[in-house]
């Protein structure tokens, strides 16, 4: 979306700068869908979700004259939202990492799932997605929907590279494990 | 690592994002807004183009306060200057005219008299000075210590921003150099309490102009750092 007209977006940041109002809403009209969606996969709420929206955008246009194009306007904005994401999972007290021994025992031996066999669609995967424990669900949800790699991932969440790595594809195959299910029930 | 899931999720990547917040939402940050505007305006923090505009305007400023107080200066300089002189010769010019006559030896010894009293005015004078001048150095001592422990506080700039260190310390030797050159003079100047006082002001306006450039600094930090902080710590 924002790949498709930077400069219009930069001429909105700008002009939001200079106090123009109305770019505010143009802003929050462009980029509120896809950063609510980000922000719901992590938290699994919609109430913390709005919440987490409206907090970012406010922080946002507070700090816009700080925004220095070093990344794309969306791509900085997304980064609040995930950090605003990840603390309100934080602050209720959710372990941001799983150790979830029996399941991770249980899919180390089965290795892959067949993902060729299985046929993939939205709506199974959204409804998936809901139900991974939160860490699962969070650096699943970063890697899979945001397209953080591993380094980033890591520094968002102050773990360990090998952490990311191993919480990733525990989290892939417990994904794959609820949509087989579902699929079967 | 692209397997058939991340494939899928990158192709139908739109549609994962079908949900809608509430409208309800805008409405809130639009309040929030509304209110932030009305009491930020008048506190709101410039950008460092603007800070480096301020930092111009007030040294432009500075510079134009020390040339008028040193061009004023030498002009009553060149008056006081002129004025002893043409009282020596006003004094020697008849002495010197009418040489032969009784009147003008009464004259000369009515001359001599006020002549011992005006040496004499001229001790207790230079005696008043020099107490004074004492009080002046102790003075131009502490605000020359000051100005040092200021230049110090600036030069920590030099890593972050060298270029607006280079700005600052060069309008501060702008004045500096003013300073020296009212050094030179002062040995040989009829008028040293006005010159000490040039001198003093000069001091006083460099501290005043470090004060001013470190306030500056010390904003651009804080609207930096706080901007920062609040787009990617705060929650």
């Amino acid at each position: 979306m924002e790949l498709s007209a930077p400069i219009q977006v930069d001429e909105l940041v700008e002009r939001c700068r200079q106090g123009d109002r109305r770019s505010y809403g143009e802003l929050y009209q462009k980029y509120s869908r896809a950063m609510y969606n980000t922000s719901l996969r992590i938290v699994n709420h919609t109430g913390d979700a709005e919440d987490v929206l409206q907090e970012s955008f406010v922080d946002a246009f507070a700090a816009i004259d700080s925004f220095a194009y070093k990344s794309t306007f969306g791509a900085w904005l997304k980064r609040i939202v995930i950090n605003k994401s990840i603390n309100t999972l934080r602050k209720k007290k959710m372990d941001i990492i799983d150790i979830d021994k029996t399941s991770a025992v249980h899919i180390a031996e089965e290795d892959d799932y067949d993902e060729e066999g299985l046929k993939l669609k939205v709506e199974e995967i959204k409804k998936a997605v809901k139900e991974l424990p939160n860490g699962y669900r969070t650096v699943l949800t970063l890697h899979l929907f945001e397209g953080y790699d591993q380094e980033e991932i890591a520094e968002i969440l102050q773990i360990s590279h090998a952490t990311v790595r191993t919480q990733y594809m525990r989290a892939k195959q417990k994904l794959l494990f609820i949509i087989k299910q579902g699929g079967l029930s | 690592m692209s397997s058939p899931l991340e494939k899928f999720v990158q192709e139908n990547r739109e549609k994962f994002d079908a949900e809608a917040p509430d409208p309800g939402v805008w409405k809130k940050i639009n309040e929030r807004l509304n209110l932030e505007s009305g009491k930020k305006t008048p506190v709101r923090s410039l950008p460092f183009k603007r800070w480096l505009a301020v930092a111009a305007a007030v040294v432009l400023v500075g510079l134009s306060v020390v040339l008028y107080h040193s061009l004023r200066q030498n002009k009553t300089q060149e008056i006081a200057g002129a004025k002893p002189a043409s009282v020596d010769s006003s004094n020697h010019l008849p002495v010197v005219n009418i040489p032969t006559d009784t009147s003008t030896r009464i004259a000369k010894k009515d001359v001599v008299i006020p002549q011992k009293t005006i040496t004499g005015n001229q001790e207790t004078v230079n005696a008043l000075k020099e107490s004074a001048e004492t009080g002046q150095n102790k003075e131009m001592f502490y605000y020359a210590k000051l100005i040092e422990l200021k230049h110090d506080e600036l030069k920590t700039l030099e890593k972050d921003e060298p270029l607006l260190y280079r700005q600052f310390s060069g309008d501060v030797q702008k004045l500096d150099s003013v300073y020296h050159s009212l050094k030179t003079q002062l040995p040989n100047n009829s008028n040293r309490e006005q010159v000490i006082e040039a001198m003093i002001s000069n001091l006083q306006l460099q501290i005043g102009l470090l004060n001013k450039q470190l306030d500056i600094i010390k904003k651009i930090k804080h609207s930096k750092k706080s901007a920062y902080e609040k787009a990617y710590k705060s929650v």
